[in-house]
């Protein structure tokens, strides 16, 4: 039994660490947008919620060190939002902090580790440096104003409204971290109150446990408010206390005797006649310490209850493994679709007609099941992009700089593996911009720019993928000196000729940067490589876009998921690829007069009006009998992301058929050229191509004068 | 007074004790507070508590006070609050316990 509620709690825990995520993520981006010019009571409270709700669990759990410390941090926001503390610069930065330290705190606690000597104690000086200013205000306040009922919040309807609150909390209630005079702090700000506490269940002094609670309450509560806004203050008590809530008609009071009657036979009530009233307190009267006896109550009113805060929702939590299994099944669903569509293939027409229609709408069933599969791994960017606002606040600190950051597109959604390895890529290369793009405000100043420069981040769908872009208004890449750089590091030879784009391309070679000290920020060349590569391996590309003195855009284009792809099967020789459908813009077969040789280097081909390069698949790769010429094979045009074009040459289009993507690099090894493999109808492995990297290859085998493929690909392709 | 514990400091005088209440009244301070106060009813007929430097004050703290004005009104000792201090004051006005705070404070 023991072990049975160990594993309940064991399991509790890990949804309260996964909430408490979620809420340290609003808690951060409530107090980045919180600044003395920005001043919004719903974000501020929204911040306390958070974390008042992570200080409860950890009660709940008995994570001492962190509940005591967000104590502190709780009423530092409680004062914040009871416009007690005035939203300062130097505030602000203590309640980051706050942040961070509870962040760590969590971290011991869900790695069971024992906090670090001294973590809290900075962070936990400074939000009592504030508390203790509070406090010392309120002396000095004149005695009228500390009886003045706090501010108002909101009117959320122009007539008044009276309500009676019967608030009866459980007796662990405050274990769990909760503090029942913020909740009627919270209900004294929505209106006029008058507030009753029953005493009349607490024990003696000798009988009493000290973390118990005993006390009830009755409000009496008259406002330009709702049930709902009430119900709202006790949002996070629900489960730990009865809440039952009656409007009355007219003055308060006059409902008083049956809202009595609302308390349930199991929580009993000291009807009034029993207690002496001390001005708004009511506790027994004296001549007896033994509790009141429970007057006969009728069951809770329809008002009743605790949970009709709509705490309930329409989320549910599951754990990721399974719906990564569910993934996978339909992948491999997906498989046995197309090898059934394919043994289907050789049947004459007209023959098993009702077996290939029920395919057919089997195939749709299937899309739709896939897709609405890949839907619930799908997450909005704002997770990644609410990062950034904190980044760009510490570089732009680091740096001195004045920094805006825009932001927009953050509900586009994508997988949640491209979410979540976002974070580092553009975490670099927002520290990039900022470091290297932006200017000084002096400079920016001097050069007729706006002293705060501007770091725009976006994402949108295009073309079946997602494309994310950070763009600076910064000096642009300094073109001689990258190239300097590059010659000095020995990445380019002296003298090479170099389009703008090839240069611009050079920050992403390993090893190189243009700064010759290394800061803490950024200059260590070990950078916007590693960005590269991670993006590369998501199945994405990054490019970058610069005009000097304007500013510079990084252009990062991923798939949507890694799971399935909508592509075309191609044969080269004996061997079949797959090009992602997004990227094929028409197959033709040109004539000898459409072909054209540049510097008898590579072939490019008139299409649509402009020259484009043609790539051989099979010189690429290596592969044997392949036709290799492009006026008997086909010419596939392509795109990149980015707008280039290529032509290749492929012997044969086999037809469109939705892969399921497996991965190359877990499963065998990174290859140029290749993003990922599949399994077509067949049983066959087929290599998936990746345009832009053959684009890449074909430069490089141009440049280096000699055509040197990679290793062979057909040792894969069996 | 070797029973109070050093939360609470104390003078003794004929009968007459005067603790004075840590400034932080948080939940962790509530049991040795009651036991404090349990030792000090053992001992003493006339108890008084100076809330002056209370500078955070919890319910748990406040509900184990309302317990010994109570436990005072039936022993017939004597129980007071002197110099309730503001913030002390301001949650019991949250708490709806002014009155009792006004009643049980040292005049």
């Amino acid at each position: 039994m023991t072990g049975g509620y160990s594993d309940d709690l064991s399991r509790f825990k890990q949804t309260y660490f996964d909430e408490c995520g979620e809420l340290l993520a609003v808690a951060e981006a409530g107090l980045l947008r919180l600044s003395p010019q920005n001043i919004d009571l719903d974000e501020i409270n929204a911040v306390f919620r958070a974390v008042h709700s992570i200080k409860g669990g950890g009660g709940t759990f008995g994570f001492s060190d962190l509940v005591a410390f967000t104590h502190e941090f709780e009423a530092v926001m409680d004062r914040l939002r009871s416009q007690q503390i005035g939203v300062t610069i130097e505030l602000v930065d203590v309640l980051i902090r706050a942040n961070d330290v509870m962040a760590q705190l969590l971290t011991c606690a869900r790695d069971n580790r024992a906090t670090p000597p001294g973590l809290t104690d900075a962070a936990a000086a400074d939000l009592k440096r504030f508390l203790a200013a509070v406090a010392k205000k309120a002396e000095k306040d004149e005695p009228v104003a500390e009886d003045a009922p706090p501010p108002q919040r909101a009117v959320r309807r122009e007539s008044l409204r009276s309500f009676v609150i019967y608030f009866r909390p459980k007796q662990d209630l405050l274990l769990s971290g909760n503090e029942p005079a913020f909740l009627l702090r919270a209900l004294r700000r929505l209106g006029e109150t008058e507030i009753v506490c029953d005493a009349g269940l607490v024990p003696s002094l000798y009988d009493m446990e000290g973390e118990s609670l005993y006390l009830y309450w009755q409000v009496s509560l008259t406002g330009a408010t709702d049930e709902a806004a009430i119900r709202d203050v006790f949002e996070f008590v629900v489960d730990d206390c009865q809440v039952d809530i009656v409007e009355t008609t007219g003055p308060a009071d006059g409902g008083e005797d049956e809202a009595f009657g609302l308390f349930s036979e199991n929580m009993p009530y000291v009807p009034p006649g029993q207690l002496t009233v001390y001005d708004g307190c009511a506790i027994p009267g004296a001549g007896g310490e033994q509790p009141a006896a429970p007057s006969a109550a009728r069951p809770a009113g329809e008002a009743g209850g605790s949970g009709g805060s709509g705490l309930g929702g329409h989320t549910i939590r599951v754990d990721l493994d399974k719906v990564d299994r569910l993934v996978n099944l339909v992948g491999e669903m997906v498989i046995t679709q197309a090898m059934i569509s394919e043994q289907l293939r050789d049947v004459p027409p007209g023959t098993l007609q009702q077996l290939v229609e029920g395919l057919e709408e089997l195939s749709r069933h299937t899309r739709e099941l896939q897709e609405s599969v890949m839907a619930i791994r799908a997450q909005q960017v704002r997770s990644v992009f609410s990062r950034m606002p904190r980044l760009v606040r510490e570089v732009a600190a680091q740096t001195g700089k004045e920094v805006q950051l825009a932001t927009s597109g953050e509900t586009t959604e994508v997988d949640k593996t491209v979410v979540e390895n976002l974070v580092d890529p553009l975490t670099h290369m927002i520290r990039n911009s900022i470091d290297h793009g932006l200017e000084s405000p002096d400079e920016r100043e001097r050069i007729g720019k706006p002293r705060s420069g501007t770091v725009h981040l976006s994402a949108r769908h295009r073309s079946g993928r997602i494309v994310i872009e950070v763009e600076d208004d910064g000096r642009g890449i300094n073109r001689p000196r990258v190239l300097e750089k590059a010659v000095e590091r020995g990445l380019v030879a002296a003298g090479v000729s170099m389009s703008d784009e090839e240069i611009d391309n050079l920050i992403f070679l390993p090893g190189f940067s243009t700064v010759d000290t290394v800061s803490a920020i950024s200059g260590r060349g070990v950078g916007m490589d590693v960005v590269r590569r991670n993006i590369a391996s998501l199945g994405g590309r990054i490019g970058v876009h610069s005009t000097p003195g304007e500013g510079t855009r990084f252009v990062l284009s991923l798939p949507l998921t890694l799971a399935v792809l909508d592509g075309m099967v191609i044969s080269v020789g004996e061997q079949r690829f797959v090009l992602p459908l997004t990227n094929i813009i028409e197959s033709l077969r040109p004539k000898s007069a459409d072909l054209q040789s540049v510097a008898n280097q590579y072939d490019v081909i008139m299409a649509r009006g402009e020259y484009v390069r043609l790539v051989y698949v099979d010189r690429l790769f290596r592969i044997d009998k392949a036709i290799g010429d492009p006026t008997r094979g086909l010419v596939v045009l392509v795109e990149t992301e980015e707008g280039g074009r290529l032509g290749l040459v492929v012997d044969e289009v086999l037809g469109q058929q939705q892969v399921v993507i497996k991965s190359l690099e877990s499963n065998f090894q990174r290859l140029d050229g290749v993003s990922a493999a599949t399994i077509l109808g067949d049983g066959r492995v087929a290599l998936i191509l990746d345009v832009a990297g053959l684009q890449t290859m074909s430069r490089q085998t141009i440049n280096r004068g000699a055509r040197r493929p990679p290793p062979p690909a057909a040792a894969l392709a069996c | 007074m070797a029973d109070l514990l050093p939360l609470i400091h104390s003078e003794d005088d004929a009968g007459k004790v005067t603790l004075s209440l840590p400034d932080d009244l948080d939940l962790p301070v509530a049991v040795p507070l009651v036991e404090s106060l349990r030792a000090a009813f053992n001992e003493y007929s006339d108890i008084v508590v100076i809330a002056a430097t209370v500078e955070r004050a919890s319910t748990a703290a406040v509900q184990v006070l309302v317990a010994a004005t109570r436990h005072a009104d039936f022993s017939g000792q004597r129980f007071a609050i002197a110099a309730p201090s503001d913030v002390l004051t301001d949650v019991c006005n949250d708490l709806g316990l002014a009155g009792w705070l006004e009643e049980w404070s040292l005049k």
